[in-house]
């Protein structure tokens, strides 16, 4: 890790400014890095901001939207003060992103191998050339009969299908680092797992970084190096996955962990996390998680906590860090 | 193949509407109070020739073998004699069909001229002052009629600018051309307003659908995404309306062909009506609904062309 | 005891009803499509039952002075052919085009509504027909239908009413369906199915008021229609009969003298457009409103 990252972020804040009274504050001061050949996760429940940092990494907000501060440095390069046609030519060939729902993120009315083709750039002959080029980007990522399916509409797909010709169209112009929001949230069970070692072996072959957003503990566990937990558009806990399933530092990061089948809390009865996620149209001024905390005190409904770096790669953002090591209940399990 | 598989389809599906618009048709010529025959040939027709047609009808038979009677003079195309111009209805219909069409076609020219760079505009700029203001536009444009917009046109063209004429047909294409213009930007506006919103809407939509945002994440130029993803998407319910409202502007024809003195069959239905011409009556009232069948098909199969999701 | 209680609980839902109402009417105030809607349609409404207020002129009697003089403080829209002052005649024709507008809305929706409703919440046969019915009206354009009815019942202003009352109904029908079909599947008409409610009851009080703001906005646009296709009517000489002063007719009086007398073209034009565009912004804002309601 002493390369520089590929990809830092600093202090990003995104909100929905749908009227005076009412502004969704859905990404609120999130930092991270992700370094070359990584893969980073982001988890959290639904509805707390994660696509919408995915979005904004590719500047893809629209009104009533809106990227209030930060910095998104790629190579360096921070690419909120690109212009428009430079950002357009930064899409794609350095970062691309695929959706949650596959079925919607195609056209419905332009055949698969043309929502390939488009975006091949640097191809000079794109007749013959692309066409091969997108076959063999088909083959790749496993549909069968490449060269007879790309002549079809994605309406002829299955969800599965549709998923991988939407990595392949992705992949296309070769980018260096892929975002991947919820790429199994809207497949079946065994087509999930095929998905992920799908996007496991690209990375390695293509030689990208991955952020792979979930709500699946699973398939962080399985795919990750390192991870962000996300609650309420900010960054509650960070650190390798390794250190995160076995030494957490936050309680929302407990309360996740207690909720799913794990090798530690084998035998107990899962917890799910009780109550619900704050609007984020109004939040209190302290610590988002308090309404939901079992070791909340008062402080935690005054101030927000800073996050801070309590081991080297490790963050936590908690009033109570130091007695966090103490906190009774999963913790216990997980140090085993 | 397939698409051939499907006009077929379409074609026997559109046969009992049509036997549906022939019983009405022919309902409402039984409904008319009088003696069929004599309004078939009008007042003063002697009695023996009245006597003759009741026999063809079959006046003395039942109602059913009357619609037979009926269907087959429709097919033959066997329509009788206007009572007015004393010529076959065939013909005279044939005289005037053209002009209709013509105006419908121009309307529909202007139509898209005018609704599809506005409502891009307005669409892509939403809830801007350019989106506001063609909102206005269009809101007015429907609430007008379009009858009066004609007269206007007519006013400030023909009587005050003297650049175009105020009604009448001429006799060169030229002067064809010149009479349609005005009729033409008249019966335009309504279905112009409401093709726009439409588009302007579909955009909107579209606009904050996922495949657009993925396009843009492949890093698609901003010209490619509005072309292939947005707009070949939006013009698709487009074209549902717009020839929707190309039946609109055949019905719409009765009022602005009277207004600019066209005679093309809307008139030609309304002095018709006044001069209790029934034969033709009947014949230009199952024309243009036959003719709204027929659109209505050719819409649908260019649809199943330009929608692949259509199953065929 | 118990009826007592009764009353009481329904008093308490009228009292609620009533603040809802009174909300709703606040939020819709604040819209201002639908405000200025509203205040254009208060006028026209003004105007159409007190025209006497406006002018002292009579709209009818031939003598009133000299023909075709321009607008001037004297006659404000100036005098038609017949030296009647054009401005009486616009005005007192607001009452017969609102009436138009109105009276040919009103009873389409209310039958077509119930139809749909029906033909929704039952389906199979009821449904079958309406929408068979409708693919053979739909073949006909408008007015060409409403032309073919007139001239089966002959010219005038009731004749008209009623042709467009016949073809009216199809549209509000085919829209409370649609809608109706979409609120049966909702979970709370299940829940009210599972309580035991009978049909009329869940049919009133829990489809309908979910199903019919669709049919609302349109009765608006279709206000607009009738008052325009009527007019058409007038204009073509299939309605309102002259001398009676309509909005239509008098454009086809104008049109007759359309190289002497701009004025009685104008004039009459304007407030049918503007009586349009008040029908129109009212149901922008009422749709508007509906769409903020639902969310
Ligand atoms: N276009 C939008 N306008 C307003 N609010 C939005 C919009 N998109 C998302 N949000 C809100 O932003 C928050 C974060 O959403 P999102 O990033 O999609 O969550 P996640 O992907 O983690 O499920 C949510 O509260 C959501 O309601
Ligand atoms: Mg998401």
């Amino acid at each position: 890790m002493s390369n520089p990252p590929l990809l830092e972020v600093k202090n990003l804040y995104m909100h929905y400014h749908i009227s005076d009274q009412e502004i969704v504050k859905a990404v609120s001061d999130v930092s991270f890095s992700v370094y070359e050949g990584e893969t980073f996760g982001f988890v959290g429940e639904s509805g707390c901001g994660k696509s919408a940092t995915c979005r904004s990494l590719l500047r893809l907000i629209k009104p009533p939207g809106e990227i209030l501060s930060g910095e998104i440095l790629y190579k360096g390069q921070d690419i909120l003060k690109l212009s428009p046609r430079a950002m357009q030519q930064f899409r794609g060939r350095q970062m691309s992103m695929i959706f949650q729902e596959p079925m919607t993120a195609l056209n419905p009315v332009m055949k698969i191998r043309d929502q390939i083709t488009d975006a091949l750039y640097f191809l000079k002959n794109r007749k013959t050339e692309a066409n091969e080029y997108a076959v063999d980007l088909l083959r790749r990522v496993g549909i069968p009969l490449p060269e007879e399916r790309i002549k079809e509409y994605p309406h002829q797909f299955s969800g599965g299908m549709q998923q991988r010709a939407m990595i392949a169209s992705a992949l296309g112009p070769k980018p260096g680092l892929l975002l991947a929001d919820e790429p199994t949230t809207a497949l079946d069970v065994t087509i999930q797992d095929q998905i992920i070692k799908l996007i496991n072996n690209l990375r390695d072959e293509l030689k990208m970084s991955v952020i792979l957003v979930t709500h699946d503990l699973g398939v962080v566990a399985q795919m990750c190096d390192r991870l962000a937990v996300m609650y309420a558009g900010r960054i509650m806990e960070m650190t390798d996955t390794v250190t995160l399933f076995s030494k957490p530092r936050h309680p929302y990061t407990y309360a996740l962990l207690g909720s799913i089948p794990t090798r530690a809390n084998r035998g107990k009865k899962l917890e799910p996390i009780t109550g619900a996620p704050p609007n984020l149209a109004n939040l209190d001024p302290g610590c988002p998680f308090k309404p939901r905390c079992r070791y909340a005190e008062s402080v935690c409904g005054e101030e927000l906590p800073e996050i801070r770096e309590l081991k080297p790669g490790h963050w936590s953002r908690c009033h109570f860090l130091d007695k966090a090591e103490s906190f009774q209940g999963v913790i216990e399990d997980y140090q085993q | 193949m397939s698409h051939i598989n499907y006009i077929v389809k379409r074609l026997l599906q559109i046969l009992p509407v049509l036997l549906c618009v022939t019983i009405l048709i022919f309902a409402m010529m039984r409904l008319i109070p009088g003696d069929p025959a004599r309004i078939q040939l009008g007042e003063n027709a002697r009695e023996a020739a009245v006597q003759a047609l009741r026999l063809k009808m079959g006046l003395d038979k039942p109602l059913v073998t009357q619609y037979f009677i009926f269907m087959k003079q429709l097919i033959t195309l066997d329509l009788g004699t206007s009572l007015l111009y004393k010529i076959p209805v065939v013909k005279l219909i044939s005289q005037r069909i053209g002009l209709t069409f013509s105006l419908a076609g121009v309307s529909m020219f202007f139509i898209i001229l005018i609704s599809f760079p506005l409502g891009y505009i307005a669409g892509m700029n939403k809830d801007k002052a350019a989106d506001q203001t063609i909102r206005v536009i269009s809101l007015a444009a429907i609430s007008m009629p379009s009858f009066w917009l004609g007269i206007l046109l007519m006013l400030f063209f023909g009587v005050h600018l003297r650049l175009l004429p105020v009604g009448g047909w001429g006799s060169t294409p030229l002067e064809h051309l010149k009479g349609l213009l005005l009729p033409g930007i008249a019966s335009a506006m309504v279905t112009a307003a409401l093709v726009m919103r439409n588009l302007r809407n579909s955009i909107v939509d579209i606009n904050s659908l996922d495949y657009v945002d993925f396009a843009r994440s492949k890093g698609l130029m901003d010209k490619t995404v509005k072309k292939n993803y947005i707009m070949r998407n939006a013009l698709l319910s487009a074209v549902t309306l717009l020839s929707m409202r190309f039946a609109w502007l055949l019905g719409g024809s009765v009022v602005i062909e009277t207004v600019f003195a066209l005679p093309g069959i809307g008139k030609l239905l309304v002095d018709s009506i006044f001069a209790r011409d029934y034969p033709v009556v009947q014949s230009v009232v199952f024309l243009l609904s036959f003719s709204v069948l027929v659109i209505n098909l050719i819409t649908d199969v260019l649809y199943a062309f330009l929608d692949p999701r259509i199953r065929l | 005891m118990t009826s007592n209680l009764n009353k009481q609980g329904q008093h308490l839902v009228i009292q609620q009803h009533l603040i809802r109402m009174k909300d709703s009417l606040r939020i819709a105030l604040r819209n201002p499509s639908f405000l200025s809607g509203g205040i254009i349609l208060i006028v026209i409404c003004i105007i159409a039952f007190f025209p006497q207020w406006f002018t002292d002129y009579d709209p009818v009697a031939i003598s009133a002075g000299d023909p075709l003089v321009p607008p001037s403080t004297n006659h404000l829209f100036g005098t038609d052919n017949f030296g009647r002052d054009v401005f009486a005649r616009v005005i007192y024709a607001t009452k017969i085009d609102l009436q138009l507008a109105v009276v040919s809305t009103i009873v389409p929706f209310v039958v077509g509504s119930l139809l749909g409703l029906l033909a929704g919440y039952y389906g199979k046969i009821i449904d079958m027909v309406i929408m068979r019915f409708l693919d053979v009206l739909m073949a006909f354009p408008f007015t060409v239908l409403v032309i073919s009815i007139i001239t089966i019942l002959g010219n005038g202003l009731q004749n008209i009413f009623i042709a467009i009352w016949l073809v009216g109904w199809i549209a509000f029908a085919r829209l409370v369906r649609a809608e109706v079909l979409r609120v049966k599947e909702s979970e709370f008409i299940q829940a009210a199915r599972v309580a035991g409610f009978g049909d009329r009851r869940i049919i009133f009080r829990h489809v309908l008021p979910n199903a019919i703001s669709p049919a609302v906005v349109y009765a608006t646009s279709y206000a607009v229609l009738c008052m325009l296709t009527a007019a058409g009517m007038s204009f073509l000489g299939l309605g309102v009969q002259p001398p009676t002063p309509e909005w239509g007719s008098l454009l086809s009086e104008g049109r007759s003298f359309i190289g002497v007398a701009w004025w009685m073209t104008l004039f009459p034009g304007i407030f049918m457009a503007v009586t349009g565009i008040g029908f129109s912004l009212l149901g922008d804002g009422l749709t508007d409103f509906l769409r903020a309601k639902g969310r």
